[in-house]
């Protein structure tokens, strides 16, 4: 039973990321992209890992409808009414993903993966976290150190204005904004 | 038939009401919303989301014509109303006589011809209306850039008040701003002491700036049935209210002014002095919600007066 | 199949009950029986649509408001009874509730209306602002019983409420549950000001569905709130049913009327507020929950 929903679940997946191809729509686009990662957290809770398939889907979520707005705020053609092609260098791009498709595949079936130590745990959740804070802990900080520098750095590399700009060659100078926020900085 | 009769009849006793002022007509308002708030009937704040639309006075010709573009868009079971003249007997029969008509309605079948594409006639694109393009906003980017009407026929709008401008994320830029109909205005020929319009603005502000208890209450002010100083002192000492609109330039000052009113302190000052800039200028890069809480601060006389005239270009719709 | 309507009768009977507590507020005591009245009034209302709307996409979002309110009632401990139980309940509720980023988005987008579109972006600018602290409030409670189980965390409020270590985590948990259903002074999304925003072009059995399902996204908020940070059923004498009723009750009431006493805020107002002052606020009351656990406070 599990067997036929994880197999009707990843062609869910694989169809509606065809489908972002496919729709002329920005927006559907978008939303067919999002569609197929929760299939794809569908997948991991029908294999009972609860936490690993809604931090999935939660974090899709919030990326998906953010990037919905950055693609209707630049793209042409959002709501799709106007046929337009979005495909760009087919010929590169299809041999790009036809190797990387059978390099996981064979990656996937010539792997010999380990056989489960022991019986499943009964509650994969706590197992989860033992293995991240424990084992795991110090690839975490790195990793989570590193994620969070990369967001600030990329806000800060974005964003037209620095410190000095804002507050005058010494900082002591009133800021200086078009638009203030909501507190007196 | 009865059983559903009755069920209809027990669900739209509280119909929302959409509430359409035409020029001079401002003191029928007054009692309309009165009524409705005795009677517990909500304020529809979209055509969509109403039941009944009231048109209290006599639109002109421009407002007729979108007058009768919102009433394409109230959704089946749907009355049309007119109230011409005021007299408190008179909008209370026409209140239950509309839902008595509403309840007949819900019993029909909703007419065909619903369809929206038939009440525009451009040639643009995409069936027949423009595609938004693309302009530079006020960082620099390309973004994408949208005509935008605000008006004539808004809550807590003044009617026949049209804001034109291009529109990118929600920032409005290149405004004008114009009145139907030569510039009548709600207020036309009604005069009313000053605390009660003190009171009616800031009814319509609070509603606008989203605190429909304290609309309410002004509107109870506006009416005597509620103490004006409880009023004033509950928007003095609202410190969300003053966080929140405190970046937008004069609003704050204007609503506490209105609050002296009402208070009974400072009734000296029956008009407000005019914006040092006109209209469009001051609506011109804001934001929309700061865009609605500007014109809601200002006194509909001086808004007329703050539109340079004539107006900017000729007869449009609305 | 019964547990399912169960739940189902629950999610509608909190959900009246937030819309009558918000009634009464708003419009006094004559209009009791609205939340009642406005669903058979909505489904006798012809649904009309406008042109060229994304019919398909506007179809998905008023129908996923509902089904993900209902979605996060499954976890919440409603005097000891869930209807799903598993070990990352607080993250379910988490989840349930960011799907609706993409729900009210693509409810504004659907009907191709201006004021509709702004108040799906307004939603989203709101929704960047009040996650974080809501995600570090329901996460406090999961470090504080030690589990992310729903049961276990009412079970570790047996001797000493969450709310009086985490008082802070329990009004950032109202303020998000307020901002993720887009009610009182989060309500810019579905503003006066734009017509009605993201509901201005619904009507008929989508504003139903859409309004519905905020209604119950805001009770079963107010119950998780009571099971997670008030005990869930603890009381002495009563029934722990009847404690849990009158502690949800008290939420509600508290909710309602702090939310209907200040107007709008508008979301860029917010951000700045969130992220300066809210997320630290958040993160110290974590330490210091974290630093309870350690030393053993919580048994």
């Amino acid at each position: 039973m599990s067997e036929v929903v994880l197999i009707g679940l990843g062609v869910v997946a694989v169809a509606t990321g065809i489908a972002v191809f496919v729709v002329d729509s920005m927006a559907r686009a978008t939303y067919a992209l999002l569609a197929s990662f929760l299939a794809v957290a569908a997948m991991v809770l029908a294999l009972e890992l609860v936490f690993l398939a809604l931090i999935t889907a939660l974090m899709m979520v919030m990326e998906m409808a953010i990037m919905a707005v950055f693609m209707v705020m630049f793209m042409m053609n959002p709501g799709g009414l106007m046929p337009m092609s979005m495909m760009h260098n087919t010929r590169g791009a299809a041999a790009a993903g036809i190797a990387v498709f059978v390099l996981l595949t064979a990656g996937i079936w010539l792997v010999d993966w380990p056989a489960a130590a022991g019986p499943l745990a009964v509650d994969p959740t706590h197992q989860l976290g033992e293995a991240i804070m424990g084992s795991h802990m110090l690839v975490m900080i790195v990793v989570g150190l590193g994620l969070f520098a990369t967001i600030i750095g990329g806000t800060v590399l974005a964003t037209h204005r620095g410190r000095y700009d804002r507050f005058g060659p010494d900082l002591d100078r009133a800021p200086n904004d078009p638009i203030p926020g909501g507190l007196p900085r | 038939m009865d059983v559903r009769r009755r069920l209809s009849r027990w669900a739209l006793s509280r119909p929302s009401v959409l509430v359409v002022e035409a020029p001079g007509a401002r003191a029928i308002r007054w009692q309309v919303e009165d009524e409705l708030d005795r009677r517990g009937w909500t304020t529809a704040s979209s055509p969509a989301g109403a039941d009944i639309m009231l048109v209290l006075g006599e639109p002109g010709p421009d407002l007729g014509t979108a007058v009768d573009l919102v009433w394409s868009q109230v959704p089946h079971p749907g009355h049309r109303a007119r109230i011409a003249d005021e007299g408190r007997g008179a909008v209370r029969d026409l209140l239950d006589k509309a839902a008595a008509a509403l309840v007949d309605r819900a019993g029909e079948k909703p007419a065909g011809g619903g369809d929206p594409q038939a009440q525009l006639d451009g040639d643009g694109d995409v069936a027949g209306l423009p595609m938004a393009g693309t302009a530079e906003d006020r960082d620099g980017l390309e973004l994408d850039s949208l005509t935008v009407t605000l008006g004539p026929v808004l809550p807590a709008w003044p009617t026949g008040l049209v804001v034109r401008a291009a529109m990118q994320g929600d920032v409005l830029s290149g405004v004008t701003v114009k009145w139907l109909d030569g510039g009548a205005t709600a207020t036309s020929g009604h005069e009313a002491p000053a605390r009660a319009a003190a009171a009616d603005h800031l009814a319509r502000f609070l509603e606008v700036a989203g605190w429909p208890v304290a609309a309410r209450q002004a509107r109870g002010v506006r009416s005597d049935r509620r103490n004006g100083g409880r009023l004033a002192r509950r928007i003095r000492r609202s410190r969300v209210l003053a966080w929140s609109v405190r970046d937008i330039d004069g609003v704050l000052g204007r609503v506490y002014r209105w609050c002296d009113v009402v208070a009974g302190r400072g009734a000296a000052v029956a008009l407000e002095p005019r914006p040092r800039t006109s209209l469009d200028a001051l609506l011109d890069g804001t934001e929309l919600a700061a865009a609605r809480l500007i014109v809601a601060s200002l006194d509909t006389g001086t808004l007329r007066d703050a539109v340079e005239l004539p107006d900017r270009y000729g007869a449009g719709h609305g | 199949m019964a547990d399912a309507a169960i739940m189902l009768a629950v999610g509608l009977a909190l959900g009246g009950l937030f819309a009558v507590a918000d009634q009464l507020v708003t419009a006094g005591p004559g209009s009791v029986a609205e939340p009642l009245r406005r669903p058979v009034r909505l489904l006798l209302q012809q649904r009309r649509t406008t042109l060229l709307p994304d019919t398909l996409l506007w179809r998905v979002a008023c129908v996923a408001v509902p089904l993900l309110a209902f979605g996060s009632l499954a976890v919440v401990p409603v005097a000891g009874w869930t209807l799903l139980s598993t070990t990352a309940d607080l993250v379910w509720f988490n989840t349930m509730e960011v799907l609706l980023w993409a729900a009210v988005w693509l409810a504004g987008w659907g009907p191709n209306a201006v004021f509709s579109l702004v108040g799906g972006y307004r939603f989203l600018a709101q929704g960047l602002a009040y996650e974080l602290p809501l995600m570090f409030a329901i996460i406090t409670a999961g470090l504080a019983a030690g589990s992310l189980r729903a049961i276990d965390v009412v079970t570790a409020q047996a001797e000493l409420w969450f709310v009086v270590t985490m008082p802070v985590a329990f009004v950032l948990f109202l303020v998000g549950v307020a901002a993720f259903a887009f009610w009182g002074p989060f309500a810019a999304p579905a503003g006066c000001d734009i017509a009605g925003g993201a509901t201005s072009e619904l009507s008929g059995v989508e504003r139903l569905l859409v309004d519905g399902g905020r209604a119950v996204f805001l009770g079963a908020g107010s119950a998780m709130a009571v099971a997670l940070f008030l005990g869930g059923g603890e009381g002495p004498w009563l029934p722990g049913a009847a404690w849990f009723a009158l502690k949800t009750l008290l939420v509600i009431g508290t909710l309602v009327v702090a939310g209907r006493s200040i107007p709008v805020i508008r979301p860029d107002r917010f951000v700045e507020l969130a992220w300066v002052v809210l997320i630290p606020v958040a993160l110290l009351q974590t330490l210091f929950v974290a630093l309870l656990v350690l030393a053993g406070g919580y048994g």
